[in-house]
Order: structure tokens, then sequence, then C-alpha cells
């Protein structure tokens, strides 16, 4: 595959964005595996979490859903969770606005529902060569790739976790999954101090039911963040 | 959890997912967000990720636990470096495993 040639179609530029992503997807297979585990641990069956994969597509939202479904808290603390994790498809969506224009109505469902980390971050980088022809198929192609890697990966896992020991303490993936995610997103003096306040604070609400630090940890964080990026922005003036 | 709670769960955060994901690829065609709201959204990965990642490793039993008695800190900073050096989710959860149980076994 001759990687620097432009697609000539979107169908080429669908195809490049499989192979973009192959790479990527063994990279989140042990991801999906973790989530499948996390499932069966719960008390969900193989086939419930792997549906939850189909549908949500989210994975740190579905180990944080699953874990408070563990700890028996009520659906709206799950809603909550899955909607604090979630917020940052806020701002993919809105920064992917125009580089997927030219999909149709209908085609804009799909891609919403395709969208993750991974597509967000490299169409929007390619948009620049790809343009507004290409690039959401370039997009689509990444985003397909990955879903079925995702919910193959939860299946196995599902499958593979009800064998595996207590002492190998494979809870501790899941914190891990969430710091490959952590580290390219603190990149700035602001962005390390809304992860650093956004965490203490977290920490230091631990003891508050169903992970409700979780928001409002969260919310702190931001509001770190933006007043350093603000007082920065005021130093340079 | 019964069989009826977990679909309505499951299909409340299929809803939230999605709304989240599509809402603003179809209405900024049309609006823009407030610029106040966008550079709020800028934070939101990196207080979140932290949010789930700090309490694992800094609380693992439920209570502050900062030491070198604590074997899910140790672990968890080795696998910071790895994640930070490598960016790949694999090799991160090696070596922080890894390290974890190395840990464990030597009893520290």
């Amino acid at each position: 595959m001759a990687v620097n040639a432009l697609p000539p179609t979107p169908q080429a530029a669908f195809w490049r964005g499989v192979l973009v992503s192959l790479p990527i997807a063994v990279g989140i297979v042990p991801f999906g595996l973790v989530t499948g585990i996390a499932g069966v641990k719960v008390g969900l069956s193989a086939v419930e979490v792997t549906v939850m994969s189909v549908l949500v597509f989210a994975g740190a939202a579905q180990l944080v859903a699953l874990q408070l479904m563990g700890a028996g808290a009520s659906i709206f603390f799950v809603w909550l969770a899955t909607l604090v994790v979630n917020l940052r498809y806020i701002m993919y969506s809105s920064a992917l606005a125009r580089p997927l224009e030219t999909l149709s109505g209908r085609m804009k469902i799909l891609a919403a529902f395709l969208m993750v980390d991974q597509n967000f971050a490299l169409a929007l980088n390619q948009y620049g060569v790809l343009g507004p022809r290409l690039t959401p198929w370039f997009y689509l192609g990444i985003g397909v790739l990955l879903w079925l890697n995702w919910v193959v990966a939860t299946y196995l896992g599902a499958l593979l976790g009800a064998r595996l020991p207590e002492a190998w303490a494979l809870d501790f993936a899941v914190p891990l999954c969430f710091l490959v995610l952590l580290v390219p997103a603190v990149h700035d003096r602001p962005s390390l101090a809304a992860a650093l306040v956004g965490g203490l604070v977290s920490t230091a609400l631990i003891g508050l039911p169903y992970r409700s630090g979780l928001f409002i940890g969260a919310l702190v964080g931001i509001g770190a963040g933006v007043w350093l990026e603000n007082r920065m922005g005021a130093g340079r003036e | 959890m019964s069989d009826l709670e977990l679909w309505i769960t499951l299909l409340g955060m299929t809803l939230i997912a999605f709304a989240l994901r599509y809402g603003p690829l179809v209405m900024l065609e049309r609006f823009q967000l407030p610029p106040n709201l966008q550079q709020a959204l800028r934070y939101v990965p990196a207080a979140t990720l932290a949010g789930l990642v700090f309490p694992a490793l800094l609380a693992p039993g439920g209570q502050w636990a900062i030491g070198l008695d604590n074997e899910r800190l140790l672990a968890g900073v080795i696998a910071a470096l790895a994640a930070w050096r490598f960016r790949n989710i694999l090799l991160t959860l090696l070596v922080g495993m890894g390290a974890l149980w190395l840990l464990q076994w030597m009893g520290v």
C-alpha cells in the first residue's frame, strides 16, 4: 500500500482507514478483554456484556458502569457516570462537524455511533490532506474496524473471564487501560493541572457513594485547567 | 440487578453515549458552542481520566495509601512511564501487571 498516495475514491479512503487502524486494533484488544472479564465478574453473561459493547461502544464508560453495577449502584448513577466519562465526545463531535459535513443524514447517524478517540484524532489530523470528500470515509473505515474488534475482544474476554484466578489481580488492568488514555490527554500545563486536581479530588472523595466523587473531581479539575489557561494567557498579554 | 433493570441500564447508556456523539455533529452546522464551553471541554479528558486512575493507585483499598508498601501505586508509576514512552495499551498492561506481580511476589 502506498501510504503517501491520496486514495482516489471514497471507497479507497474507507479501506485506507481500515488498514491504518489495524495496529491500533491490536493494541485495544487487551482493553476489550478486560471489559469482557469485568462484565462476567459482575455477574453478566458473556452475551450480555457483548451486547453492551455492541450498543455502547465506549470502553471507559463501560468499565466504570460495570464497577458501579458490581457495587450495587442504582441505574441513575450508572447513567450519570456514563454521561461524565463520555462528556469528551461533545468535544470530539463538535470538532468533527466540519470534516464529516459531506455525509448524508443517515451516514451521520452511523458516524456518530462509531465515534471513538482514535478516529476522531486521525480524521482531524488527516482532514487537511484528504479533504471533505474523502475524510468521512477514512473516518468510517477506522470506526467500523475498531467496532468489530471491540465486540470480538469483549466476547473473548467474557469467555476467558470465568477461568482466570483471583490471585492475578486482573482488576488492576482497568486503571492501566485508563492510564494509556490519560497520558496523551496531558499535553500542556493546564491539562496537567486538570489531571492532578481532578485525580486528587476524586481520590479524596472516594468515600462518597456511587463514585459521585468522580463527577465532582472532574468538574473541579476542568475548572483548574480553565483557570490556569486563562492565567497563563493573561500573563502573556 | 434484575434482567429488566440490566436492559434499562444498557438502553440508557446506549442513548447517552449516542446523544453526546450525535448532537454536536448535526447541530453545529448551524450553531457554534460558546467559547467558554469549548474551552472547558478541552480539559474533560484529562480531568475525568485522572479521576479514574488516581483513586485506583492512591487509595486502592478505599483509604489514602501513599507509601512504598502500596504495590499498586508503585506498579502504576512504572506503568505510567511505560505509557508515556510507548503510547501502547498492550505494552503498558504487560509492564504494569508484571510490576504488580513482581512486587506482590517480593512482598514489598
